[in-house]
This record gives C-alpha cells, structure tokens and sequence, in this order.
C-alpha cells in the first residue's frame, strides 16, 4: 500500500454506525454499539455466542431496524427497511447459511438479483454466462458457470457468494464466518481473495470465532460483549491472543457463586461411540448421578445433534448407550422417555418445542397422555389439570390461566412451558439445550435456580450452552465441543477468570 | 373453560365466547338460509322434506368427519371418495353377487375401507408424514382405488340388495331416519374421543406441530397410520350408507365427495393447518352445504352451473379459514398483554 492510498482509506469512512441500541421483547440485544470501517479496510467484529454480533449484521442487512441510534454508508444517514434496501445502497452480506438456489447453474446464481430484476424479461442465457464469468475471475473460481451449484464443494459454493457480492457492485462486503466449513486450503483461498478485492476499495466487516484467521487478515477489531462495545476499537497490532479473548470474556461480576462438586461416582450413563447421520464423528462420555454437565462449544459445533441422536430422534448409526451399566438401544423418543426415563428441551421452542395453538394444559401434559389414560382409552382429565397446575405453581409460569394457549406466552414462560413438559414424565435424565437464550435475565436465573435444584434432587442433567457465564456458573464438569467431536473435559471451578480461559484454549487450539 | 370461571365478568365473558364461536356464527347462516328455503318453499318444514334433507346431511357429515380426522393430524386425505367409493362397491358386491348376509357384508366393506387407510397411513408415515407427502399419496391412491373399483365392476351397479338392507336407509327410529341416528353417534363417539383419549390428543399434537410432538415422544408414524385407519372407516360407513339409501351399489359412489369433504370440517371451523378441529362444526358445516344445493334445485338451477358453485363454497371456507387464523392471531396480541 503506497501512502497516498492509505490518506485515502483515512478520509474515507465507509461505514459508520453510531449508538445503536435494538431491544427485544425482554432483552436488550445491543446497547450503544459503535463501530466505524474504513474504505478498504477488513475490519473483525468479535465476540462471544450472543455477543450481539448477529443482531447488529441483521440490522447492517436490514432485517432488523434498530431502535435508537444511526447508520451511515460513505457519510450519507441511511436508514434499511428490508433486506432489498441494503443491497441497493451496496451492502452486501455473506451468510453462514448459504443463500444459493442448488438447482440453479454457477452464473444464474451469481446474477440472480440481477435475473429476478425485471419481473419480465428474456434472458439471453449466453450473456449471463459472459458476465458471471467476469466476477468468477474476479474470485478465482475455476468453473464451468454452467454447472450446477448443487455438486460443488463448500469452499465454491463460498467464492460463488462472494462472487455475487460483488455482481451486485458491493461495497461493503458482511462475512459471517465465511470459513467455517471451509477447508485449510479453501480458507487461504479466501483469505487472498479478501486482500486483492480490498485493494480495489472494497470494505469487509469480518465476523469469525477463527483466531488465527482474525490475526492474518484483519486491520481493525471492534469487539462487543453482552452487546456493548467493550472497550475502544483497536488496530490488530495493539492485539494479541490473550488480550483479544481478555476483550471478549471480560469480567462478570456479581455471579451467585455455587458449591463446586465432584460427583464423578455413580455413572448413569455411559456413551460409547456413538454416531449419527447427523453427528458423524463418533462421541464418548460419561454422565453421573446428579451431576450437571455442561456442553460447551461455538454454534454449530454439533452439541445438538449428538443429543438428537441419544434420545433418538436421529437414528444412531453406531455406538452403545449404558444406562446404569446396562446396554439399552433406544430408537425413538418415546423410548427414551420410557426406556432410559430420559428427556431433551429443544433450544428451538417455538418450531419443536411447543404446540403453540394449545392451551397449556395440553402442552404440559403431551408426554403424559399415554400414562393418565384409564382401560377406556379415556384421559384421566382432573389429573391434566393438576399437573399443569402444579408446574404452573412451581415453575411460576406468569399465565391468567392454564387454559391460555402458549402462543400468548412472553419467551421465559414459553420456555417454562417446555421444561414443565420435559418434567412431567418424572426423568432421571434431563437434556437441556440453550435453556436461557432469547430470556430475560429473571427468567433465566429462576431457570438456574431450577436447574441446580433438580441436580441435588438427584436427576442427572445436561446443559448444552453456547453462554459461558451461564457454563462456568452452572455446571459440574464442562465437555468442550469442536467440530462435532467432544475435545476436552473439564472439572469446572466456578471461578470465571481461569474458567473462561481454559475453555476458550481449548477451542482455539489448533489440533 | 376455566378461563371463564376465573374472568373478572363472567356472563360477559361467556356471551363473548359464545359470539367468537364459529359455531354461533354458523348457526346463524343455517338459519337464514332455512328462512330464504322457506320462502321459496313453504313446505320446506315438512316431515317428508326434514327427512329427505337429514339423510344427506348424514351422508355429507359423515364424509366431512371422514375428511377432519386428517386436517385434525395436519394431512390431508384427497382418496376420501375413492375409498367411498370401493366399500360401497365391496359391500353392494358381497351381497347381490356372493350373497353374503348383511352384516357380514358391511363388517367386510369396512374393513375394506380401513385397510386403504392402513395403506395410506403407511405409506406417508414412510415418506415423512407432511401435509404435502399425505396429499400426493392419497391422490395417487384414489386412482388406484378408483382403478379396482371400475376394475371389478366394468362400471355397472349392484341393483339386487336385501331389503334388510335397504331399510337402513329409508327406515327411521322415533321418526328420525336410522342414517341421522348412525351420523350422530358416529360423530359423538369421534368428537369425545378427540377431546377425551389420548390418541385424539395425538392426532392433535402431531397436526399442531409435528417435530414438536415427536420430541414429546409420540409415535408419530404410528398416529399418522391409525388416523387413516379411522379416515377409512368413516368414508366406508358414509359410502354404506349411501349405498343404502339409494338401495343400489354405484359404481360412482363418492365421485363428489372430496370437494364436501373438505367444506364441511372447514367451514364449520376445523383448521386447515392442522391441531384444532370442531366435530359439531364439522355437522352444521354439511347443513350449510345441504341447504345450499337443496336452494338451489328449488331455484332451478341448471346442473351444470353446479360444479362453479360447489368451487366458490370451497374458496369460501378457505377465505374463512384464513380469516379465523389471522382473527387468533390478533387476540393473541391482545391477550399476552397480561
């Protein structure tokens, strides 16, 4: 870089959000947030699982609208009520999901904006080929545009996005981790792709919980933690590993501090090998009478679906599961509930958690019907309404009445809901997943609270988490999860600091 | 209904239930339509007319019911008909050809009818059991039973049944046809066993959200068969008692059924989108129906105009579906403000 073109990166502010603030139905996602990139410059937004780093990019997409506070692209306030808007002011994003129509060729794909333009239109389907392999070259892509997108690896599929960011003349490119089922070799690809195209003034904001990558690329950093700012932005130079991971664990104070136990007697279950369709790589571990085991990982580090496939609702492809010494073979849901007295509550409540056009009563009682039902077939109906009661009274679910339907619950009562539903079939084993996301900070220590109660009652408890506040206060021993494989195991001392530290070492290790 | 028990005013909540209650509204459309049917023809009151009318709102009810078990699990069942249609063929058969008794010629027609459904049930419950894998694969099981049907009988009817049989459909008990007598019981033991058995409940849970109900631990596979099990053996006591009632065995019985089908549990305020049904609604749905086409044979008109206006009904139900939904949503709103 001469120095004229570094004066000019200085003068030309490419983005700038200032103050913004989103709120959610019981939580404050962002609070103040800022963040200022350059022309030309890739700039890393980091953060832990929750950070805020998702709510702001979908506001920068125009998803979300924010609730205070202001966006400018090169100097010019802009304000984005949908998606279409913040592309047409050339912002661009790079999703982690891809956005790609499979059955479409390479070219179609990469122009597809530009296709569904005009409502009505002859495509010259030779030009499209022409144009898209302009911005192939761009990105190194050594393809046919003809084929289809649906055979190609996951490191094309990635170049062809950002081939179509740059169709759409992006200016400011969003990467959302962009390597993250990339190969080594895939990801250096991109890596000096991002580097040429950013000489050509093209902007990137760089999200990625990939270190290494981080240090290698990008010029600024701004970190958020519970959705501020924490601290000033910083030049990568200013940075290194363990003041970037200081950055984003941060301190947290005023934790209720639980007793730290070590429980690692009675085994109640014993995971061999197992695997899945879904959860390819085979996974070994031990649960103990009582105890709370956390899951900890990124998003996407396949905690789930090795849940899934234990509680079988993923069919298991290999491995054996003990349960008190005993080999059990579970192949259904409701065998786990009968079998190994064996429950899982869903991080995604709305979509498989709940029957959101029921009343609560018949949410509550939906593993139990089988059970309350008299020689007739005939439900045993005081008895469905006892139990919601009940756990209406213990769980202190906020409701007029059990006969609302769940659809009009706020999220903690929804999610109440589901816990209640997982406890009415009295389990000896309790799986919860993301049990606190989208909560509002009561909510989720009553949640807490209720958890560890359940442990010294004697039920034995999995926390699959992505919130580490939540792991390092809750837990027993932390399982750490990298790319669908467990990669260590750890006694949690509850004691933030080191905790924090040590986990996040183990996920940032290279092997 | 405890919601009202504990509601600050409890007649005022009530009446407003009662209002919301797609069955009030409904209520309401029969009885001006009874009232235009009586002006027309005022006759229309008559024993004879009352009659006439309640054998084919039997008949539709029975066919609606038929139809809601499937909305009730988030399906869909487009081979109503054509399972109507076998049974009324299989029991016609087993009497005027091979001159099976009665009783054991219905007992077979049903079972006729609950091993299409088995069939049905089995095969989307394989492919996943979606609203839109259940819709595919009764429309291609229609045609293969529609196929056996024609196949068996070279599309000529059965004329020589019993007339043991045949008094099913035009004998009465306290002078209310014995077909209104099998409708109501069929749809009382139905609508109880959705609000009262746990299968019902299933059915239910599956329609209103199916990955939920299978992390709740339902079979889903196994609901999704049995409730295309009942399918059939509602179609077939509907298609027996057509067949009864018409005193021969039509090779065409249930040719029209599935628009109705759809109509009567729709209007009457089961939800297209499956987990909540109204088996009441689904009887004052097939009154609609029944008042509507018997008005406009008094109207004089043309059969041919039939088919447009069976269609406008249908998109009718939809738009009120729709618009019921889009109503709960709305109070939903409302309602979590508490």
């Amino acid at each position: 870089m001469n120095i004229e073109e570094i004066k000019m990166n200085e003068e030309r502010i490419a983005l700038e959000l200032k103050n913004i603030t989103k709120i959610f139905p019981g939580v404050k996602a962002l609070s103040n947030v800022s963040l200022k990139m350059r022309e030309g410059e890739v700039h890393a937004l980091m953060g832990e699982n929750g950070a805020g780093k998702s709510t702001l990019i979908r506001i920068l997409s125009g998803v979300h609208a924010q609730d205070e506070g202001t966006v400018s692209v090169f100097g010019e306030q802009v304000h984005f009520n949908n998606p279409r808007e913040a592309f047409f002011k050339g912002i661009n994003v790079v999703h982690q999901e891809r956005n790609l129509v499979p059955t479409f060729s390479v070219a179609e794909n990469i122009l597809l904006e530009k296709i569904s333009e005009k409502a009505i239109s002859l495509i010259d389907r030779e030009k499209i080929f022409q144009e898209a392999q302009e911005f192939m070259n761009m990105v190194g892509l050594d393809i046919s545009p003809r084929q289809r997108v649906e055979n190609l690896s996951a490191g094309q599929k990635q170049m062809i996005e950002i081939a179509k960011a740059l169709s759409s003349r992006a200016k400011i490119i969003l990467l959302d981790e962009p390597t993250a089922s990339l190969s080594l070799k895939e990801a250096d690809a991109l890596l000096a792709i991002i580097r040429q195209l950013k000489k050509q003034g093209v902007s990137f904001l760089y999200v990625s919980h990939k270190l290494e990558e981080v240090f290698q690329i990008a010029d600024m950093v701004t970190v958020l933690r519970d959705g501020q700012n924490a601290g000033p932005e910083k030049t990568i130079k200013e940075l290194d590993r363990s003041k970037l991971i200081e950055m984003m664990v941060g301190r947290t104070q005023n934790i209720k501090k639980l007793e730290i136990r070590n429980l690692r007697k009675e085994a109640v279950l014993e995971v061999n090998d197992l695997s899945s369709k879904k959860s390819p790589m085979k996974n070994s571990f031990k649960l103990y009478k009582g105890e709370i085991l956390g899951w900890y990982g990124l998003v996407g580090a396949g905690r789930t679906e090795l849940a899934k496939a234990l509680i079988g609702a993923e069919a298991s492809i290999a491995g054996e599961v003990l349960l008190n010494g005993k080999m059990v073979k579970i192949r259904s849901v409701a065998e786990a509930i009968k079998k190994a007295r064996m429950v899982y509550v869903t991080e995604n409540r709305q979509e498989e958690g709940l029957f959101l056009s029921h009343s609560i009563t018949r949410n509550v009682a939906a593993s139990m019907w089988k059970k309350i039902c008299n020689r007739f077939f005939m439900l045993d109906l005081e008895e469905e309404k006892k139990v919601a009661e009940y756990y209406k009274q213990k769980l202190e679910i906020r409701t007029p009445s059990i006969e609302q339907l769940v659809a009009n619950l706020s999220g903690g009562n929804k999610q109440k809901v589901c816990i209640a539903k997982g406890l009415s079939v009295k389990p000896e084993i309790l799986i919860f997943d993301e049990p606190t996301v989208g909560i509002d900070i009561k909510t989720k220590s009553e949640i807490h609270d209720l958890i560890s109660n359940l442990a010294y009652e004697g039920i034995s408890i999995i926390v699959i988490s992505s919130d580490m506040p939540e792991i390092v206060q809750l837990v027993d021993r932390i399982l750490v999860f990298k790319n669908g494989q467990i990669c260590g195991e750890l006694q949690n001392c509850k004691d933030y600091d080191p905790m924090s530290r040590n986990i996040m070492d183990h996920i940032f290790s290279k092997i | 209904m405890s919601t009202l028990t504990k509601a600050p005013s409890k007649n005022k909540m009530l009446l407003e239930n009662i209002k919301r209650s797609s069955n009030f509204s409904v209520g309401g459309v029969i009885i001006l339509l009874m009232v235009i049917l009586w002006v027309m023809k005022p006759d229309f009151f008559s024993q004879a007319n009352f009659n006439v009318i309640a054998k084919i709102v039997s008949i539709t009810a029975l066919v609606g019911l038929s139809q809601m078990i499937i909305l009730a699990g988030g399906g869909m069942n487009v081979s109503v008909g054509a399972i109507g249609g076998l049974v009324g063929i299989v029991t016609g058969g087993m009497m005027d050809v091979l001159g099976f008794p009665v009783v054991i010629a219905i007992v077979v027609g049903l079972a006729t009818g609950m091993l299409c459904g088995v069939i049905n049930g089995l095969i989307i419950a394989k492919s996943g059991s979606s609203g839109v894998s259940s819709f595919l694969t009764t429309l291609a099981t229609a045609s293969v039973f529609t196929g056996l049907n024609l196949g068996i009988t070279k599309a000529t009817p059965f004329y020589n049944l019993p007339e043991t049989f045949k008094y099913i459909g035009s004998g009465s008990i306290l002078s209310i046809p014995i077909l209104l007598w099998v409708m109501l019981i069929v749809i009382v033991i139905f609508g109880m066993g959705f609000k009262y058995t746990s299968l019902g409940r299933q059915i239910l849970a599956v329609g209103g959200n199916v990955k939920a109900a299978e992390l709740s631990g339902i079979l889903v596979g196994r609901i999704t068969v049995i409730s295309h099990l009942l399918s059939g053996l509602v179609a077939g006591i509907a298609a027996v008692l057509l067949v009864a009632r018409l005193g021969s065995a039509q090779p065409d019985v249930g040719s029209d059924w599935m628009l109705f089908s759809f109509a009567a549990p729709l209007i009457g305020g089961t939800r297209l989108a499956g987990g909540k049904i109204n088996a009441t609604g689904t009887v004052l749905g097939a009154i609609v129906l029944v008042l509507i086409s018997n008005g406009m044979v008094h109207l004089n008109i043309d059969v041919y105009w039939m088919n447009l206006i069976q269609g406008l009904i249908i998109l009718a139900a939809v738009a009120i579906d729709r618009i019921r939904t889009i109503n709960a949503e709305r109070m939903g709103v409302r309602k979590s403000e508490y």
